[in-house]
């Protein structure tokens, strides 16, 4: 316990209690409106809606808009340069594992111009399994590519092997464990959360979430905290 | 269910048909707290973007997981405990982060005309006490976050010790202890406002520059440094 008498604790006390209460910003309880009204929105519908902006600041969605951006035209044009090589190689190798059941079927190009971020099949071929296999990969690397650049400047996330493993991420071989690291999101039905190593220990935690039939949100979380996603696409194709 | 009929129901009820899809329940019980809680998350993490922050995450989380709250603390409680921990994880995160001047964006909200400050029309009154606040505030900022929480759940909003303990997760001596070892942190950074409370002569503080030796230096052999505080005021 302290020193202090009980004269003495009474007077910090009492300078504690007469500082001034501070009313609850009209800006922030119309932020809180919004976002008790999506969060019904979300429930009511059975999917997830844009409820949770991370921070009504301009400069973070400046620059995860524009992460978003380079990012996108950089892993979309290897992605597609990496079909095309194994197209020219008779799709023998290639540098996603699903690739082997069928890699000429399903070019995923990214799409970098339309809000919001979305990663969308060529119209010229169905999306068959390895396309949508390789739109999950893709998703979950262009996010947490995000996040990587998002955390460097907000400290949100650790960056360690979020942008050097990118290459190995395969969401289904990180499916959450009750006994995981990260702290389990909240899933509704038919949601899948995976928590994706980064390196050192560290990891985030990305959750599918089913939109229809052929679509679906991806969100990425930090792991301690399974709340408001740091990243989030939608994407097409995907079953 | 309407709101209107909601309204007259408690909080479990509230919580309760919240559960049960009732897509108005949670909005009248957080409206409901909304307030206190915002004394607290802005008290707690002491800047009013990290305050804004942390409600609404644990407003999220609150409606995401209202299915977890068993029912043995008041939900009143409950929604507290989600808040101060948004807080102290927003506090954690923030350490990781630069160092940002907390006081003086509590005190630009201050300025906007809506804070409840003692009235006077004097001043040099208004400027003292003006300065009074950001010293405390800038003190309440050395502490750790779980001793700050247990001090603003206390001393600022006026818990009883075993609401905060229930709050907090922890035992009624936790909460004791954090409050006292805030306090004994406290005073001697508080000790040119003190001698102004006591309605003496604050010397140079009357010319809004008070001597900043005895602020940062306890007068007092009794009271125990800040740095000894912090790292071994926590159980």
């Amino acid at each position: 316990m302290s020193d202090l008498t009980p004269d003495e604790e009474a007077e910090v006390t009492r300078m504690l209690r007469d500082l001034p209460q501070i009313p609850m910003p009209d800006e922030v309880r119309s932020r809180l409106d919004d976002t008790l009204a999506g969060l019904v929105a979300e429930r009511e519908e059975g999917a997830p809606s844009n409820v949770v902006p991370l921070r009504r600041r301009t400069w973070p969605k400046v620059l995860v808009a524009a992460a978003a951006v380079s990012l996108f035209g950089y892993v979309g044009s290897n992605f597609v340069q990496t079909q095309s090589a194994d197209d020219a190689s008779g799709g023998a190798t290639s540098a996603a594992p699903e690739d082997a059941a069928g890699g000429d079927d399903g070019e995923v190009k990214a799409q970098d111009a339309a809000p919001p971020r979305v990663l969308e099949p060529s119209t010229d071929a169905a999306p068959g399994p390895t396309s949508a296999s390789e739109v999950q990969k893709l998703t979950a690397l262009v996010d947490l590519a995000n996040a990587s650049r998002y955390s460097r400047a907000s400290g949100v996330l650790p960056t360690d092997g979020l942008v050097r493993g990118q290459a190995d991420y395969d969401l289904r071989a990180y499916k959450v464990a009750r006994d995981g690291r990260c702290d389990r999101p909240a899933l509704a039905k038919g949601e899948q959360a995976y928590e994706v190593p980064l390196g050192k220990r560290r990891a985030a935690v990305v959750v599918l979430r089913p939109l229809t039939a052929n679509s679906s949100q991806v969100d990425v979380y930090p792991c301690n905290l399974p709340i408001l996603p740091i990243g989030s696409t939608l994407v097409l194709g995907l079953r | 269910m309407e709101s209107e009929g909601l309204d007259g129901l408690d909080d479990k009820a509230l919580l309760s048909a919240h559960v049960e899809g009732d897509p108005a329940a949670f909005g009248v019980l957080f409206t409901r707290h909304r307030d206190r809680l915002w004394a607290v998350a802005l008290r707690t993490t002491g800047d009013p973007e990290d305050a804004a922050d942390a409600l609404q995450e644990a407003m999220i989380s609150a409606f995401r997981r209202a299915g977890s709250y068993r029912g043995d603390a008041a939900v009143t409680t409950w929604l507290h405990r989600v808040v101060v921990n948004a807080c102290l994880d927003r506090i954690r995160r923030r350490k990781t982060r630069a160092t940002e001047q907390l006081p003086d964006d509590v005190e630009e909200y201050a300025g906007r005309g809506s804070v409840l400050t003692a009235a006077t029309d004097d001043p040099v009154d208004a400027a003292l006490s003006a300065e009074r606040r950001t010293a405390v505030l800038a003190a309440l900022d050395t502490l750790v976050g779980r001793q700050r929480a247990a001090l603003v759940l206390v001393d600022m909003q006026g818990y009883s010790i075993e609401e905060t303990a229930r709050i907090l997760d922890c035992a009624t001596g936790t909460v004791k202890s954090r409050c006292s070892r805030g306090r004994a942190k406290l005073l001697p950074l508080l000790e040119a406002y003190r001698r102004d409370a006591r309605s003496e002569p604050p010397g140079d503080a009357a010319h809004g520059n008070p001597d900043p030796g005895p602020r940062v230096e306890p007068e007092t052999e009794t009271a125990t440094s800040p740095s000894t505080n912090v790292a071994g005021g926590e159980p």
